[in-house]
């Protein structure tokens, strides 16, 4: 579990109460690039099984 | 204070049930599930309201995105419209965020002899009052339909504009728009923006998609396609919750493993969701929803009284 202890450090300072609190470049670009490449990974894989069984898969919420 | 909240690693498993529970009853009843998910997981894991908005937004965005990949391939996304609306939304996410970093930032209240913390007790009562809404416009819709169909009266496909709505969709105020991919020939680029602040607002405090005020003020307000509409409210959620997550991380309001946690829970329970929405009918789906949304009111109403009385 490695990586969730490197996403939990990662965000370990950033406690928005803190005074003089000022996130890290990282944990910025970490914050949306995760989601955002997950997002993206998930949306082609399932366009990808839905063209390889020729099913449509419910859409769910967003 | 919110700011002492420390996530164990341990909680991992427990999020990822918790992500599968929520993004199976949003896809089951075919939403996005934020109105849920930032009051259970201050009820049932005692996340801050500040980290499980930053931290929902993070989750949303991913969802949001992959549903855009699936959906744009259908061609009804009217980009135009989506990218004039993103600068009010924008500015109402940013501006919902500060508001949330006020409270944040608040302190203690002391009601009746008994301290609480301003954030939580306001956010508390905001969200009861949101899941209300919610709750009773499903319930009431739901009822009504199931009502004219069994006494087998055709239901109009889509309800007639209010006359408040007709007329800001015929105000005249520079400058004028027109938006040809959802057959609207002129409108006022005020009113665009004034819905993607409202929503947009609603979403940086409250991390919340906001597709319940869009997409009906999209189809009513505007007078677009609901198919457009429904495409266009997606693009929207993409670029709110992405604009959300960044400003809230900035905020310190983002937990890292929270957002994983709840995209490989929601991914999974989003699909599994909606592969049994098809097995119920649409109006009963919508009643179920309506009272869910009750039961969110009583969970955190116990939880801010339990907090309220044993501090």
């Amino acid at each position: 579990m490695g990586w969730l202890t490197w996403l939990q450090e990662l965000g370990s300072d950033a406690d928005g109460v803190a005074p003089g609190f000022q996130a890290q470049s990282m944990y910025l670009a970490v914050c949306v690039v995760l989601p955002v490449t997950v997002g993206l990974f998930v949306g082609f894989s399932l366009r990808l099984v839905e063209r390889v069984l020729g099913v449509e898969l419910g859409r769910g919420g967003h | 204070m919110p700011g002492d909240f420390v996530l164990g690693i341990e909680s991992f498993p427990y999020l990822i049930l918790f992500g599968l529970l929520i993004g199976g009853l949003g896809g089951f009843f075919g939403v996005g599930g934020g109105f849920l998910m930032v009051p259970m997981l201050n009820v049932a894991f005692g996340v801050p309201y500040n980290i499980a908005v930053g931290s929902d937004l993070g989750q949303m965005c991913g969802m949001s995105t992959a549903a855009t990949v699936r959906h744009v391939r259908f061609g009804n996304i009217d980009f135009k419209l989506g990218v004039l609306m993103i600068a009010g939304t924008a500015t109402g996410v940013e501006a919902g965020a500060r508001v949330l970093e006020v409270l944040k930032h608040a302190g203690t209240l002391t009601i009746a002899g008994h301290e609480t913390d301003a954030m939580s007790l306001v956010m508390s009562l905001v969200y009861v009052a949101l899941l209300v809404f919610l709750g009773r416009a499903m319930i009431r819709e739901s009822l009504r339909t199931i009502k004219r169909a069994s006494g087998r009266v055709e239901l109009a496909s889509e309800a007639p504009a209010s006359p408040v709505a007709s007329r800001l969709r015929t105000m005249k105020l520079w400058p004028m728009v027109s938006l040809p991919a959802s057959g609207i020939e002129a409108i006022s680029l005020w009113v665009i923006l004034s819905i993607g602040f409202a929503t947009g607002f609603l979403s940086g405090m409250l991390g919340v998609g906001g597709g319940f005020i869009r997409m009906p003020a999209l189809v009513y307000i505007l007078g677009c396609p609901t198919v457009v509409a429904v495409g266009t409210d997606l693009f929207e959620i993409m670029f709110s919750s992405g604009f959300g997550v960044l400003t809230h991380s900035f905020k310190g309001n983002v937990n890292l493993v929270l957002v994983l946690a709840l995209l490989i829970g929601t991914t999974v329970g989003a699909q599994l969701g909606a592969s049994y929405t098809r097995k119920a009918g649409g109006p009963w789906v919508r009643f179920g929803f309506g009272c869910l949304a009750f039961v969110g009111v009583i969970m955190v109403v116990i939880k801010l009284w339990l907090k309220f009385t044993q501090g």
